[in-house]
């Protein structure tokens, strides 16, 4: 099967078919328009020529007139007619010279020669008339014999040279004729040319490109199943083919982008009621306590972080506070089971750092890279006392209420890359005093390489009315926004309470 | 003078570049900020220095600006397979910053530091 001619080949082609027939024509024009100037010289040439034999004619009659008068009647004025009209003869032989080319030679020397033969014996009666010798009569007779020949010369020339001028003006026309033919060939064939080339470009561009232009208004109409045939020359072909794979994509990704709305849509309701788990939870507290805590996820809707107060007994509070490396569901199921474990072994009784300790174990390996920071802080509501274990954990913080803060340090590792052991941390929250618990996405959040930092967060917590915590919690994270525009570089927690001055 | 090897990872707010030192054991010079960006090209550049038989391997964290949960992750990752074949990873030139983040989580103790 022959391989098609791309759009490019033949329009190329077209174009040297109407280049060469252009050229054609043209040149074909200029050999009549040459060939009829030729001809039209060659007839103004015979027509000046007739005119020359027949005033040639003319003038030897008028010399023999005046040879004969003067021989007769010795008056002058026959001598000075003999004379110029001797002379016109000779200017318009030397002249008909000049036009005959070819053409009637033979003929004009015939005259030539017949001329001087008659020229040379009537000159020789005209000289002898002005010296007054007598007149040879043989001469005379002679004299009329070979005018008579002469005239007979200049007929036959006359007649050789209006057959020519003739013929010449035959030529001429035929060729006018010829020249006005061509141009009309020439315009039938541009006429066709152009129809020729209509058609062509409309069965080689128009109708392919209306084909797979109406094919494309349907697929972005929504017809994705509708195909886009490949019409035309191999070039708009190989573009109605790209179109045709793209479209074959879009259907493709339409159909994957519906399986992951229906996805989404089975999926959403787990995300909302894990975020909604997520949530941190603050119990029901003493007289005079505050507390609030919330989670500003860096991704999506659910954070790896996770935050509780929890009420464990009529005495103590607890407040956790857990934090995955990484973001999304996956840790933020992790963070949750970390947090009602730990939330469950203090519920029991357990010392905080017992608490992370069983944890650990019952969490078991989390992954190569997974790890988390933990903190749980118990607080005895009638003292303030404190009890405390921090698993890798950035510092809680208490703020006095001059300001000052008092970090609760890691008492142990991070959790989950290997086994470990967590002592419990003691510290009091006095009066009018407030803990706050955060994760590192507060302090490390950053904007061109500067991080909010701990000091920010210590005046931000220390500055602040030290009884109400929900407004303490939403300063703190509009600070912490406010600070990096844009999307949180990780998941920000914080969670503070307050211990009433009585 | 350390030996460049190939496999530099210079794009983004983070760079890398391996070497070996003048006692053999290879080199993972970091520089800038290792966060969620840029722990794909520090776990690419460490497993690629780990190989399957070095048993002792720095990170070089001298010019790092910043390391985040992500980082640590891929630490925590190659000091296991690390442990697994008996080997160890040499923390290097920490800044006062950066070691400070690995004491509060307690790697530092996981971790051989040098200064």
């Amino acid at each position: 099967m022959m391989t098609p001619l791309t759009l490019r080949a033949r329009l190329l082609l077209l174009a040297a078919g109407f280049v060469l027939l252009i050229g054609l024509g043209a040149a074909t024009i200029t050999a009549r328009t040459i060939e009829r100037d030729h001809r039209r010289d060659v007839e103004s040439q015979l027509v000046i020529a007739r005119e020359r034999v027949a005033q040639l004619a003319v003038a030897h009659i008028d010399q023999e007139t005046g040879q004969r008068g003067y021989l007769m009647a010795s008056d002058p004025t026959f001598l000075e007619l003999y004379e110029r009209t001797r002379a016109d003869a000779r200017r318009l032989t030397s002249e008909l010279g000049r036009l005959a080319g070819t053409r009637f030679t033979p003929e004009l020397a015939a005259v030539v020669l017949a001329s001087r033969t008659w020229d040379r014996n009537s000159e020789q009666t005209v000289v002898a008339q002005r010296l007054g010798q007598p007149i040879d009569p043989v001469a005379i007779e002679n004299g009329k014999l070979l005018f008579d020949t002469l005239r007979d010369r200049v007929d036959a020339l006359q007649q050789v040279v209006d057959t020519s001028a003739r013929r010449a003006a035959e030529a001429t026309n035929q060729a006018r004729t010829s020249i006005n033919a061509a141009l009309v060939i020439m315009l039938t064939i541009a006429v066709v040319l152009l129809a020729v080339v209509a058609v062509l470009v409309r069965r080689w561009i128009t109708d392919p490109v209306s084909g797979i232009a109406g094919a494309v208004r349907r697929v972005r109409a929504g017809a994705l199943d509708e195909p886009v045939p490949a019409l035309g020359p191999p070039e708009i072909a190989g573009l109605a083919r790209d179109v045709e794979e793209m479209r074959i994509r879009l259907s493709q990704m339409a159909i994957d982008a519906e399986r992951s709305r229906e996805s989404i849509e089975q999926n959403a309701t787990v995300v909302l009621t894990l975020r909604a788990s997520q949530r941190p939870d603050v119990g029901e507290l003493p007289a005079g306590w505050s507390a609030a805590a919330d989670i500003r996820p860096a991704e999506g809707l659910v954070a790896g972080d996770c935050a509780d107060v929890a009420r464990l007994d009529d005495h103590t509070v607890a407040v956790l506070v857990v934090d995955i490396s990484g973001h999304g569901p996956v840790a933020g199921i992790l963070a949750l089971r970390c947090k009602e474990l730990l939330r469950s072994a203090l519920s029991l009784g357990a010392e905080p750092g017992d608490a992370l300790e069983s944890t650990a174990g019952q969490l078991g390996s989390l992954g190569d890279e997974t790890f988390l920071s933990a903190i749980a802080v118990v607080i005895d509501i009638r003292d303030g006392s404190m009890r405390y274990a921090n698993a890798g954990h950035p510092p809680a913080l208490v703020c006095h209420r001059d300001g000052a803060t008092v970090p609760l340090p890691p008492t142990g590792p991070i959790m989950g890359p290997f086994t470990s052991t967590w002592s419990t941390g003691r510290a009091v929250l006095g009066p009018g005093e407030n803990l706050a618990v955060y994760t590192d996405g507060i302090i490390e959040a950053r904007l061109d390489g500067v991080m909010f930092g701990p000091e920010r967060l210590a005046e931000l917590v220390g500055t602040s009315d030290c009884e109400d915590a929900p407004a303490i919690v939403e300063r703190l994270l509009d600070n912490v926004e406010a600070f990096t525009p844009g999307r949180l570089q990780d998941d920000a927690t914080i969670v503070v309470i307050c211990r009433p001055v009585s | 003078m350390n030996q460049q090897l190939d496999g530099d990872a210079t794009d983004g707010p983070a760079a890398f570049s391996r070497s070996v030192g003048p006692d053999g054991v290879p080199v993972l010079t970091a520089r800038g900020e290792i966060d969620v960006y840029t722990s794909p090209d520090f776990r690419r550049e460490l497993q690629t220095l780990l190989g399957v038989d070095a048993t002792r391997v720095v990170v070089d964290f001298g010019a790092v600006d910043f390391i985040d949960s992500s980082g640590l992750g891929v630490l925590v990752g190659a000091l296991k397979r690390m442990r697994e074949r008996g080997g160890a990873i040499v923390l290097r030139a920490m800044t006062p910053s950066t070691k400070k983040v690995f004491d509060i989580t307690g790697l530092t103790d996981l971790f051989t530091v040098e200064p």
